[in-house]
């Protein structure tokens, strides 16, 4: 199991054309969408980066029904398109109820000129064992 | 002294209004590459506490971010902010509305800050998702 100060990379992705549109037609955003229909620069939605590091920390080391509970996240773009963009997690905090566990992770994804351009903080919670 | 007058902004972002389905849902799940069984397996599913699929919590997240991107463009992607509290969950065939109140506006520096509540609720008026938007905006010229 994860313990505080544990540090976790989430990953290196590189937010292509067809990976923003791929997030796009599935959070039918038609915002950005329009936004970079319009613009001159097509740009990466700040939350199809924070979606792929979200989904690295729920393929961790927790169990099936771990949600998460809370989230805070920071953008520091506008983040041009064709951008790699690595993640990295730490382990900030966890705690042990009778029924329930909770973990509380910091987040961040820098680009290749180990810029920030997400930062973000989530915790996330489970039933422990037998006590369904 | 300021140099530029507060900024004219909605005082509530126009509503994102989506019909979630299991399609949906395992659409976005290849997208972000989040397959936890609990959103894309209904048989799975079905044997967890939740009694059948849910929605990932960034999927109708996305929708509240949508809603601040309709109203503040690149300033949303440049400086947007989101402290949230997922409050229940969704599920096929729930229809989610994403949207805010203006709550305050500070000026700091030549720009401005604008503190939206946000939240997300269902069909049935429950809340799935609650918090705060905040995003950095230029003045008007005075």
């Amino acid at each position: 199991m994860l313990e505080v100060g544990d540090q976790i990379h989430l990953g290196t992705v590189t937010f292509d054309q067809a990976t923003v549109e791929r997030y796009l037609a599935a959070v039918e955003d038609e915002a950005l969408s329009r936004l970079n229909r319009e613009g001159g620069t097509a740009w990466v939605p700040p939350m199809a980066m924070a979606a792929q590091f979200s989904a690295a920390v729920s393929q961790m080391q927790l169990p099936l029904e771990a949600l998460h509970t809370a989230q805070e996240l920071e953008f520091f773009g506008p983040v041009p398109l064709g951008r790699q963009i690595t993640g990295q997690a730490r382990v900030v905090g966890s705690r042990q109820r009778s029924d329930l566990a909770l973990i509380h992770l910091e987040l961040e994804g820098r680009d290749a000129n180990n810029a920030v351009v997400l930062r973000g903080r989530t915790t996330l919670l489970w039933p422990k064992e037998g006590t369904e | 002294m300021a140099q530029q007058a507060a900024p004219t902004l909605p005082r509530e972002l126009p509503p994102v209004v989506r019909t979630l389905t299991q399609e949906k849902i395992q659409r976005y799940g290849q997208a972000s590459g989040d397959l936890n069984p609990v959103h894309v397996d209904p048989q799975a599913a079905g044997r967890s506490r939740f009694g059948g699929t849910i929605a990932h919590g960034m999927l109708v997240l996305a929708y509240v971010s949508e809603a601040m991107t309709a109203a503040f463009g690149l300033d949303w992607l440049r400086s947007g902010r989101l402290r949230v509290r997922f409050r229940a969950v969704a599920r096929p065939g729930d229809v989610v509305s994403a949207g805010g109140q203006l709550r305050s506006l500070r000026e700091e520096g030549d720009r401005w800050h604008a503190v939206y509540e946000v939240e997300a609720r269902n069909q049935r008026g429950e809340v799935l998702i609650s918090g705060e938007a905040e995003v950095e905006v230029a003045g008007e010229g005075r």
